[in-house]
């Protein structure tokens, strides 16, 4: 089993920020049952990112959110649940203007990119497709 | 104080806005760097969740944070108040702003409604942040106390 605080990425010089990343990553490493590289590339509709499992969570390197919808009255926002499946952030990118025929906000989404955060799953609205690279962690 | 300024040298290749940050920031603190205080704690810190009631808005004339990545979000939608996010000094004095609004009239309220976009901001040093309309906090860095 790999050791999440001994992956490659810690011995590659460019990756600094990412090794600081996992030495505060404070996991008991007995706690966790596999550790498995994944990039993603995709629909977020139906994909794994959107299902809490108890025992799952998602260390992210990088990720984007993006979408291929036009303007409209809805704000994109991601919600980042943590290990018990409550929100701990949320992300958003969104410009705004004032739609004077509807009288409502219109907003402008766009592409969402966070960097070096763990999560057990996503909420994904108006974004419809992310690009995930990181590692999915399998607890015991 | 020499076990803190061994921590912060020993970390593993530091890119060069963290060496200047945490070099400048020994200079200015680390009594064996010329600096102002006796540095006792050095402790790695990672927190992602709530801003309200955590430890990051609490002044202490003892503690500061060497913060090495920072990302603030919020779940509104647009509303009239504007996202800010206040950082403060080690003497509590305000010592930066942020802010990443997108802004519309709302020509019913006849007000300016802003949208708050996350900030995200990379190698800085405070005591305490002041954080208005943002609810969620992510951070990667230290916590020193002297």
């Amino acid at each position: 089993m790999i050791d999440i605080r001994n992956l490659p990425e810690l011995n590659i010089k460019q990756k600094e920020f990412v090794s600081e990343f996992y030495k505060l990553f404070l996991f008991d490493n007995s706690l966790i049952a596999n550790v498995e590289p994944l990039l993603f590339q995709g629909a977020i509709a139906a994909s794994e990112f959107l299902v809490y499992d108890v025992r799952k969570l998602y260390v992210c390197l990088d990720s984007v959110y993006s979408f291929d919808l036009t303007v409209n009255a809805f704000n994109g926002i991601i919600h980042f649940r943590n290990e018990l499946n409550a929100a701990f952030n949320y992300g958003q990118n969104n410009s705004i203007d004032y739609n004077t025929i509807t009288t409502a906000i219109n907003y402008q989404k766009r592409d969402f990119r966070i960097k070096n955060i763990w999560f057990s799953r996503i909420v994904a609205i108006q974004y419809n497709y992310m690009r995930f690279n990181g590692y999915r962690i399998t607890l015991v | 104080m020499t076990i803190a300024r061994q921590k912060i040298t020993e970390l593993p290749s530091l890119n060069i806005e963290q060496k200047i940050l945490t070099d400048e920031f020994l200079k200015r603190f680390d009594q064996d760097n010329g600096g102002a205080f006796d540095i006792i704690g050095f402790e790695p810190l990672l927190y992602e969740g709530v801003i309200a009631a955590s430890e990051f808005t609490v002044y202490n004339a003892n503690k500061l944070y060497l913060c090495f990545d920072f990302l603030v979000g919020c779940s509104v939608v647009a509303a009239a108040p504007f996202g800010l996010v206040t950082f403060y000094d080690e003497g509590n004095a305000i010592n930066l702003y942020s802010q990443n609004n997108s802004i519309a009239y709302q020509a019913v309220a006849a007000v300016i409604w802003y949208n708050r976009n996350n900030i995200h901001i990379q190698n800085l040093y405070f005591s305490r942040i002041v954080a208005a309309q943002y609810d969620y906090l992510k951070f990667i860095g230290y916590r020193i106390t002297y």
